[in-house]
């Protein structure tokens, strides 16, 4: 198997595998895509620059698999309000309809590997049975005997030759796969479906950017572990270990399964982009949704403002006062509220601060 | 049958036979069950191959050998030392061990010269008095009994024990005077005699009350004083055990205490079963099945496992300690272990000696002169006596205070060394 089986090279605007799809690229962050011809000259859904068709590797045939998508686009705004009304400071360029509105649905790879392994194989299989056993208990003076009967395992050799196919073995398709599947979740209780290119009418299809000789190495312990679930089942045990298998895993395919997620984007206050990703079967969002500190400070400088006028009000009545006693209320209240206001000050400063914090601790 | 043109010809090892498979396209092989095939073909009459004379297990050849013309016939002992074949305790292997091996035969027919000869009970091997054929009685106690895993062949020869027995003899003031010379050691009987080995890993919690020693400050009569006080605290923890190759006798036709006296068998000469090694030898069957065995082991087990329980305590004073110990890991084996057995009389009476045919150590019963113990018990009590008796006089002028606890002390050394004289005495009778 070369990666040149599992792949194959086009030239930029060549129609890919027959549905009206070409390659394109982003020059900003570097991630290829399939999209529906027409498309190219879009923005990229990192939402730094325009996509442009390009030449390179795409997967050799259509992917085989997809998990159909379960978060619609109008959950969108229901998902990200929640996130959004947690705080009253965030970026202006955190607008909901906005969101919503660059919102697109992406489709994730992963490399998927049929084989037949043809070899001999050498494994300890484990078979349970029952033993009587004891469990001795003395109290100080005298011992009682306490008769159980255990469940142990009798690991014994065995040896042989298989010749078995095994269909969709994973193995990450994109550098970021582990990264990107701690954040969003492992998805492997969702049952994918038969590919069929009406299931993702605008493609954007991202491209992968791992090759087959790349993964093999995260594909052949799966299979060394299932030859030795062949092997225990085969010789009728309950357990296995010891697995070692010598032969090759011949005729082999590199397809690719599609997972949804959706991206989006907005511009922050400080003028970067900060991109947003919400999964499109669990809904668990990652991403950059940033307090503003613009925004706190203007508050800031509110409350301070106030705080600042109560403590002249304060000041003046004061001297007041001295010559009139019944004023004395007045500074008394002007304190209070200059007390008061000096407090809200903080208040957005902290918030701003203890919300960035986290988003930067969450991996932003 | 796995087939592909990729597949390379497989050759499974020697000792390994096909299975049926429950999986299309993976063949299974595992290794051939031992058998007792092999042993079989062996049991039976053993005759010398050249001069026909009878053959038996020769120690310094540690082969079949004849004991006429010295032939040594070709044998397969393999050492396994404590790698010896173990069993866990299913109820397949409890339910085999239950059943002796050839433990109630008692007439055999001598496969050799045809003749029929009695063996005594619970005898496994016999040799026939007729044609001298060491006959080994394995081909029909295979059928249904267990037979051993493992034996410790004959080291030490009996007859060169007879000088070490003379010098035994002669040993010890408590014993008679004449007796080298009025006891005749007529002849030593190898025997192979049947044990339990059993192993285990003990999980043992405990929980106990243990004394710590606090120092306190207490004021008394207007001063301040630092006093030792012992307070108790409950405490809990965890400890393991290993228990390997722990031995329990298997048979009840030997003296039990004496057997005890010469059981340090160095296991790792343990060598597979074969009737070669028994070749020759008597060998007795176990009278004391696996399961009472194993009461007894577990026994002295549980008392290992609180013993080590109440180490890991590291504290010297502690009381209330409750174990819980968990076996896990129960492994047992029967291994026939070699002992001589001789016997000599002296006044009429039949004292045992029992010799671990392996290391040579020595346990046997000898008469005491109890009359000497009686002497010798009564002089340990005079010095402290003696003593007191002198201090009564000294009372009188102020000065016995002294020695009449000196002779107090010397009395209860006086009664502690009498008791040590009879125990001594009785451990050297062995009465069973």
């Amino acid at each position: 198997m070369t990666a040149s089986q599992g792949v194959l090279a086009v030239e930029a605007g060549e129609p890919v595998w027959g549905f009206g799809w070409i390659r394109v690229s982003c020059g900003a962050c570097d991630r290829a895509w399939l999209v529906l011809r027409g498309h190219e000259g879009e923005a990229c859904p990192c939402g730094e620059a325009k996509v442009e068709a390009s030449s390179g590797e795409i997967p050799r045939v259509p992917p085989e698999h997809l998990v159909p998508a379960i978060v619609a686009r109008e959950d969108l705004a229901k998902r990200l309000k929640e996130q959004v009304r947690r705080s009253w400071l965030l970026d202006r360029g955190l607008s909901i309809p906005d969101l919503v509105g660059r919102a697109r649905l992406t489709w994730w790879p992963r490399w998927q590997l049929d084989a037949t392994a043809v070899g001999h194989y050498t494994a300890e299989v484990g078979y349970d049975y029952e033993a009587r056993s004891h469990v001795e208990r003395y109290d100080g003076a005298a011992w009682t005997t306490e008769e159980k009967v255990d469940i142990r395992v009798d690991w014994q050799p065995r040896t042989g030759e298989i010749v078995r196919r095994l269909d969709d073995v994973p193995a990450p398709a994109l550098a970021e796969d582990a990264l990107w599947r701690e954040r969003l979740g492992d998805v492997s209780r969702f049952e994918p479906v038969d590919f069929a290119p009406q299931q993702v009418p605008d493609a954007w299809i991202e491209l992968p950017d791992l090759l087959p000789d790349e993964v093999w190495h995260r594909a052949e312990p799966a299979f060394r572990a299932w030859v030795g679930r062949m092997a225990q089942e085969a010789a009728g045990g309950q357990h296995v270990r010891e697995v070692h298998f010598v032969g090759r895993y011949a005729e082999s395919m590199w397809t690719v399964c599609l997972r949804p997620v959706w991206r989006t984007w907005y511009i922050g206050s400080d003028g970067k982009v900060r991109r947003i990703v919400i999964d499109g079967l669990t809904g668990q969002q990652h991403g950059a949704l940033r307090a503003s500190w613009t925004r706190a400070l203007v508050w800031a400088g509110l409350f301070g403002s106030v705080a600042a006028v109560a403590t002249l009000v304060m000041v003046i009545t004061l001297v007041a006062a001295i010559f009139l006693p019944p004023l004395l209320a007045l500074p008394i209240l002007a304190a209070l509220v200059a007390i008061f206001a000096t407090i809200l000050a903080f208040l957005p400063v902290l918030q701003v601060w203890s919300w960035n914090a986290r988003a930067l601790g969450a991996g932003e | 049958m796995p087939n592909h043109p990729l597949l390379q010809p497989f050759r499974p090892p020697r000792d390994y036979e096909r299975h049926d498979s429950a999986v299309d396209g993976v063949s299974v092989w595992a290794p051939i069950p031992v058998e007792d095939a092999d042993t079989d073909a062996r049991a039976g009459a053993y005759r010398c191959e050249q001069c026909g004379a009878g053959v038996g297990f020769e120690v310094a050849a540690g082969a079949v050998a004849c004991t006429f013309c010295g032939h040594v016939a070709q044998s397969a002992v393999s050492q396994v030392g404590t790698g010896a074949a173990q069993e866990v305790f299913t109820d397949a292997a409890i339910s085999v061990a239950e059943q002796t091996w050839e433990l109630h035969r008692k007439e055999l027919h001598c496969e050799s010269c045809g003749v029929d000869i009695q063996i005594e009970e619970g005898a496994l091997t016999a040799q026939c008095g007729f044609c001298g054929s060491g006959q080994v009685l394995v081909r029909e106690g295979l059928v249904s009994g267990l037979r051993p895993h493992a034996v410790v062949p004959f080291k030490v020869e009996g007859q060169a024990l007879r000088e070490r027995i003379d010098a035994w003899l002669q040993r010890g003031w408590m014993h008679p005077a004449d007796l080298r010379k009025s006891a005749s050691v007529e002849r030593f009987v190898g025997v192979y005699v049947p044990w339990w080995t059993f192993s285990a890993r003990i999980e043992s919690t405990w929980k106990a009350q243990v004394g710590v020693k606090k120092t306190k400050r207490v004021y008394v009569d207007g001063e301040w004083h630092t006093k030792t006080v012992i307070e108790w605290q409950w405490w809990d923890g965890e400890a393991e055990s290993v228990l390997s190759d722990w031995l329990v006798l298997g048979t009840s036709r030997i003296a039990a205490n004496l057997a005890e006296r010469i059981r340090e068998y160095d296991l790792d000469e343990l060598v597979e079963y074969t009737p070669d090694v028994l070749a020759g030898w008597q060998a007795q069957a176990f009278d004391r099945g696996l399961m009472e065995a194993w009461d007894l082991g577990r026994a002295a087990m549980r008392t290992r496992a609180r013993a080590d329980c109440r180490r890991a305590i590291h504290k010297d004073k502690v009381r209330h300690l409750s174990v819980t110990a968990d076996f896990e890991e129960e492994r047992w084996r029967y291994v026939l272990l070699p002992v001589h057995l001789t016997a000599y009389a002296y006044n009429g009476e039949t004292f045992h000696v029992l010799v671990n045919g392996q290391t040579g150590a020595l346990a046997g019963q000898k008469p005491v002169v109890w009359s000497r113990i009686t002497i010798a018990s009564v002089a340990c009590f005079v010095p402290g006596l003696l003593l007191g008796l002198i201090s009564l006089p000294l009372m009188l002028v102020g000065v016995g205070f002294i020695t009449i606890f000196i002779a107090l002390l010397l009395l209860i050394a006086g009664g502690l060394g009498a008791m040590w004289l009879v125990k001594t005495a009785r451990d050297a009778e062995a009465r069973p």
